[in-house]
């Protein structure tokens, strides 16, 4: 049997990928475009006298600082997209009392097949055209707390794809996800509580390769070597240590025993905490903003590192109420991030990009909230669990057109023994969404192009060959953004078609009877997406 | 942006990354070297020997002995030393296709359930873990033996009886005796005599019946209702996808299968004629309604028999397995339930299955460069010219074929190895049964008196050459001789220790193949299925022997007689010349004395075993004129034993090659210059 050893297809989107991706390297002045007569795009500065460019530069800020503020610490591509606020006057202000936040999705559409679309992947993370509705209801209350301080609680509802107009059912289950009080000051803060923990996404994937933690814990977060607002660079060091025990046969197990007395009680057979402590250290430098009072280039760069340890238990099989040990097990994430942005400026215009390395081992290579899908009882440890993520992503906003674009490479290696095995190998997948402007009122025509492909280290058990996965997607779309220019602009409204091939080996994936696994699929929908105030993305 | 610099790791990904070697693309292993007569085989329950991927340990229940236990092939692996220091030399494991999962809280664990004949069984691993396996094997010179089933599949459709279009466990009424009454009782012209005798044996036990399992019906299995029958009944598969109990799979594009052809799901490629119920003669059966019965029936439990004179049939089932010699690199397949497929005893020039089968994996062996693949197949049944029967070359309008190299020598087992052994009955059924399978001494009246027919049942000729993929060895020159085996209670279950170590004395200087059972060397001692599949990893409590245990008594007598079987090439190799045997039971001089030389070139070893439970002599009763057993040896050469475990205790021979040996109550003594 042959094996494909190189995809051509992926070498030339890979090389189409790397053209498009150069293009934001095209020094500023020449992109910026002269400002349309009805447009809102800021002006180019003129040559004033160097009172009115420090006085501009000044306004500049404060009103960067002021729509920080309004804005709230949202939001997806955040560090890319929104720089560390400066502190205000009162930053407590606008947390007082009760605020509402939210983060949203709502999806509908066809698959031009008489059925409703559904996600189509062949690696961790791809490409989020079609994705299910999803809602978050953020609430807070703020108070004040001595003279500069901030306490508030915290309190996020999800639900998940559970739409009524949808699927009929008068019902919808809400996850509870945020449950926390946080006292902040100045440079510190602590809190405690259900919570999570978000870094930086890449957004087009709906992918957080860094950190991205979900626990029941306690954290706290000091800001060092900022003495003033107008200091440019400091460090932020944050650590968490949160639990979980995941209603998984891995983790817990009731089961009725006699009760003493009569009748049957139960009790908690295997009840094994999984532990994740999480700490990360943040050097920000700003840049001064040049001559012309332009802003300069941001950088930022994070280490982060996790530590992941569960304790030993006994579960009771089902099958034949015999018992099997599962011995304390243990692994460790080390990751890093270098982040550059420039300011969006008033013409909220973000233009950022970050690199991401992350490296787990033994249980940190699985999720928190996944247990190991390899797990060997037998083991002490996870000696083989592995995985590398490098990633990459980025946006360039500029008046008449903006491009996001994301992409990471993997290499997942589980817990067994087996050295040809097809849970084990690499995957990668990149996606590029240029978007041109058609109307000074936020109506932009894109066009996402995306391309995903793994490779296993094992055989295919439908087809007991090898084969190498891969879908390659292109889906034109017109975006709306009502309230701005950027491609973070939300509320954003789409109308969307998408075309998705996928190769012998993706469709090798499917169980033999599953419908899905059609060469080309498609989706032609419209979708709104939107965030405020949220507290979970910063 | 920086994504430009992903695009070389991008890059290298999509090259490098999928380096994997499809098993069928690595090299096959020649066996040009390979005598089969050298071999000792090692039959292992692949779910009972070691547990080397937890992983895999989909539900399990450990304690449960007809669950799945969760040895794997790494297991396998694993424990390749301890085979080693064993000295074993192929191994022979259990079926690897992957089966329907369980029925009625039985579990597929041993993987005679055929549910994708393509498709490895996953409880075990994959086909890279499977062909890692073979290759770590050949890697230390052991050769590895599949396990296949031809006969029929697992319990993948029922018969809708009553056309309700569920599975019902039992109707009542409706049993064959039902059937019986309607063709046979009211039109008696309709049915011949085996059938009248079936309905009315029948009559009592067949009153209700399952539609997973209904008895045998020679017309095919009627569908019925209160008002009468409906023709034949009509095959459903289930479509139970949580215990695999799912049609078989169409095959992978790869395999060239034509899409315009049926497949396994087809009902026509069954026999549909329910359950084979009458196993033995009993004496009121025609041999022709017994053989009908066993080659169309279905298999016991449901297992669906295959219509293997169907072309289709017969070339999916012969591409099948030809893919597995390929993708795997098998040395050889011993083949279940052999005697359920055509009838070679009554027609033996009639190619049928076997006579396509068998050609076709020598071929297929042959184009892969390999030598010497062996096929022996499982004749269930003592009668040895039936079991011989299949190992009997052919002609027809086409010209030869061939059948198998060896069965798996189940008339030993009753006539030798239970009889002789274990019950104390006279060692000449040993000379009877070896000169019925190899044609000698035809006119022997107290054999023929016995039931021995006079022979040769085994083939006395090669069916291909070695370079042809076949083993350029006669059947008759390669029985496979066997204790016990999973199909059996443990040789120990009603045996002593000292019948065991006779029993393994005879096994490994006797002619043929030795065949052991995994746990013999561990002194496991379960009764019939499933307490004779031990798990291995589980040590012998009973005696207090650790897992994997090296240093026990039974180990080391199999590690030992391995071990002087290699080193003498006669007890592998060497002609076989009787030199005592004993027709008498009861006590006397020479009780339960065997005595036989194996010879070749080079070598020679004589073998007196003692079957008794008294000391014996090989010599006659004084009575009987006390003549002492002829050697071939030179008068007044000087024989050292060497069974291990023995006095080393020397003989000379004495005039006429004479030579009185006494031996211990069921001990052996293996005797060499």
């Amino acid at each position: 049997m042959v094996i494909a050893r190189c995809s051509l297809v992926a070498i030339g989107l890979a090389a189409l990928a790397h053209t498009a991706a150069a293009q934001p390297a095209t020094p500023p002045a020449p992109e910026e475009p002269a400002p349309p007569a009805d447009g809102p795009v800021a002006a180019e500065p003129l040559p004033l006298d160097p009172t009115l460019v420090e006085l501009s530069a000044r306004v500049q800020r404060l009103e960067g600082e002021l729509a920080a503020l309004r804005a709230a610490p949202r939001v997806e591509p955040a560090p890319a997209a929104t720089p560390p606020s400066a502190p205000a006057s009162d930053w407590r202000e606008p947390f007082l009392g009760f605020r509402f936040g939210s983060y949203g999705r709502v999806t509908a559409g066809t698959d031009l097949a008489g059925g409703k679309p559904q996600p189509i992947h062949v690696v961790a993370h791809g490409p989020r055209i079609v994705e299910p509705s999803y809602l978050e209801l953020d609430f807070s209350y703020g108070a004040r707390w001595g003279h500069s301080g901030l306490i508030r609680t915290i309190l996020t509802l999800a639900y998940d794809d559970q739409l009524f107009h949808d699927t009929g059912a008068f019902t919808a289950g809400p996850a509870l996800r945020n449950l926390y009080v946080i006292a902040e000051h100045d440079d510190h803060a602590v809190w405690v509580g259900s919570r999570m923990l978000r870094g930086d996404d890449l957004y087009l994937f709906d992918y957080w390769p860094l950190d991205d933690l979900n626990t029941v814990g306690a954290g706290g977060e000091l800001r060092l070597g900022r003495d003033g607002d107008d200091d440019r660079s400091w460090l932020d060091v944050a650590a968490h240590v949160g639990l979980n025990r995941l209603r998984d046969p891995f983790q817990y197990q009731e089961r009725a025993v006699a009760d003493p007395e009569l009748g049957a009680t139960t009790v908690v057979q295997l009840n094994r905490q999984r532990t994740i402590a999480s700490a990360r250290a943040a050097y920000t430098r700003l840049a001064e903003p040049d001559a012309g009072g332009r802003p300069g280039i941001n950088l930022r760069a994070t280490l982060y590192g996790e530590l992941h340890g569960i304790g030993a238990g006994t579960r009771r099989r089902t099958s034949d109420a015999t018992l099997e040990a599962l011995p304390r097990d243990w692994g460790t994430t080390l990751g890093a991030e270098l982040t550059a942005w420039r300011d969006p400026g008033d013409a909220d215009r973000t233009r950022a990009a970050s690199l991401f390395v992350k490296w787990s081992k033994g249980l940190a290579a699985f999720d928190e909230l996944a247990a190991p899908t390899s797990f060997d009882a037998e083991l002490r440890t996870f000696p083989k669990a592995s995985e590398l993520v490098i990633g990459a992503g980025g946006s360039w906003d500029a008046a008449r057109y903006h491009l996001v674009a994301a992409s990471y490479l993997r290499r997942f290696v589980d817990a067994d023994v087996n050295t040809r095995d097809r849970d084990d190998g690499w995957e990668y997948a990149v996606d590029l969404r240029p978007a041109v402007r058609l109307h000074h009122h936020g109506v932009y025509a894109a066009l996402d192009l995306g391309y995903e492909a793994r490779f296993p280290r094992g055989l295919q058990p439908t087809t007991q060959a090898a084969a190498d996965p891969a879908i390659v997607s292109a889906a034109p779309m017109l975006t709306f953004h009502p309230t701005g220019a950027s491609a973070w602009s939300r509320p954003e409204l789409r109308l969307v078609y998408r075309a998705a091939h996928q190769n012998d080996g993706a469709l090798a994936l499917y169980a033999p009877e599953d419908p899905r696994a059609r060469t080309w699929t498609h989706f032609l929908g419209v979708s709104a997406e939107w965030w405020f105030n949220s507290n979970s993305y910063r | 942006m920086k994504l430009h610099a992903l695009l070389p790791l991008a890059v290298a990904a999509a090259c490098g990354a999928s380096d994997l070697e499809h098993p069928t693309d690595l090299p096959h292993r020649a066996n040009v070297d390979v005598d089969w007569r050298d071999q000792v085989i090692y039959q292992i329950v692949v779910d009972r020997f070691a547990n080397g991927d937890p992983t895999n340990d989909y539900n399990v229940a450990p304690s449960v002995p007809a669950r799945y236990h969760g040895g794997d092939w790494q297991g396998v692996i694993d424990q390749l030393d301890y085979l080693d220091e064993l000295g074993v030399t192929a191994l022979w494991i259990s079926p690897v296709v992957k089966n329907t999962e369980e029925d009625a809280g039985f579990a597929s664990y041993h993987g005679y359930w055929t549910q994708d004949f393509l498709r490895p069984n996953p409880h075990f691993g994959d086909l890279s873990k499977l062909r890692e396996l073979v290759d770590a094997a050949h890697a230390r010179g052991m050769l590895v033996i599949l396990d296949v089933v031809t006969n029929h599949i697992g319990q993948l459709f029922y018969y809708d009886i009553n056309g309700n279009g569920q599975p019902d466990d039992w109707l009542s009424g409706g049993g064959l005796s039902h059937t019986c009454v309607q063709l046979c009782s009211q039109r008696p012209t309709a049915c011949s005599p085996d059938e009248l005798t079936y309905c009315d044996k029948g009559k009592d036990y067949l009153e209700r019946i399952i539609e997973w399992d209904p008895e045998y019906d020679p017309r095919g299995v009627q569908g019925w209702t209160s008002l009468g029958f409906s023709g034949p009944a009509k095959v459903r598969f289930t479509d139970w996808p949580a215990t695999n109990r799912v049609p078989p799979p169409r095959p992978p594009s790869w395999f060239g299968w034509p899409d315009d052809k049926p497949w396994f799901e087809e009902p026509s490629w069954y026999h549909r004629k329910g359950r084979v119920y009458v196993w033995w003669h009993e004496g009121d059966y025609s041999r022709e309604f017994v053989r009908e019965q066993e080659t169309t029936g279905d298999f016991p439990g449901g297992l669906k028999d295959l219509d293997t004179d169907n072309p289709d049939v017969v070339e999916a089932l012969s591409r099948v397995f030809e893919y597995w010699i390929e993708a795997a690199d098998f040395d050889g397949f011993r083949i279940d339930t052999i005697k359920h497929i055509d009838r070679p005893e009554a027609a033996p020039n009639r190619r049928g299955f076997w006579g396509v089968f068998a050609d076709r994996m020598r071929a297929k062996a042959a184009a892969l460069g390999k030598h010497n693949f062996f096929l022996f197949g499982e004749a269930f049944d003592g009668d040895d010219a039936l079991i011989g029967a299949y190992t009997q070359g052919g002609v027809d309008g086409d010209g030869r074929f061939g059948r198998f190299d060896s069965v798996f020598y189940f008339s030993q087992k009753y006539r030798v190895i239970d009889a002789v052994f274990k019950q104390g009955q006279p060692t000449a059924n040993i000379e009877c049964l070896f000169n019925s399978r190899t044609g000698r001494n035809p006119g022997d009246a107290w054999c023929q008196g016995q039931g021995y027919p006079a022979g040769p049942t085994f083939g006395a000729t090669a069916h291909a050459a070695s370079d042809a993929g076949g083993i350029g060895l006669a059947p008759q020159q390669v029985p496979v001789n066997f204790l016990d085996n999973h199909d059996l209670p443990r040789f120990l279950f009603d045996a002593t220790a000292d019948q065991l170590r006779i029993s393994l004395a005879y096994l490994f200087t006797w002619d043929g193949i030795p065949c052991v059972y995994y746990g013999t060397e561990q002194a496991f001692a379960g009764g019939v299925d499933p307490a004779n599949r031990e798990d291995l990893w589980g040590g012998n409590p009973a005696l207090g022997y650790p897992p994997f245990d090296t240093g026990n008594p039974a180990f080391a007598q199999v590690r030992d007689l391995i071990a002087l079987r290699k080193q003498r090439e006669a007890l592998r190799r060497g002609d076989v010349r009787i030199t005592w045997s004993v027709r008498a039971a009861g006590p006397r001089r020479d009780a339960g004395i065997f005595g036989f030389e194996r010879a070749t070139a080079g070598d020679k070893v004589l073998v007196v075993l003692n079957a008794a439970t008294q000391t014996s002599e090989t010599c006659a009763p004084v009575a009987d004129g006390g003549a002492c057993m002829a050697t071939s040896f030179a008068p007044g050469t000087v024989l050292r034993d060497l069974a291990p475990g023995t006095d080393g205790a020397t003989f000379t021979v004495g005039a006429g090659g004479a030579l009185a040996v006494t031996v211990g109550p069921q001990r052996a003594r293996i005797l060499a210059p």
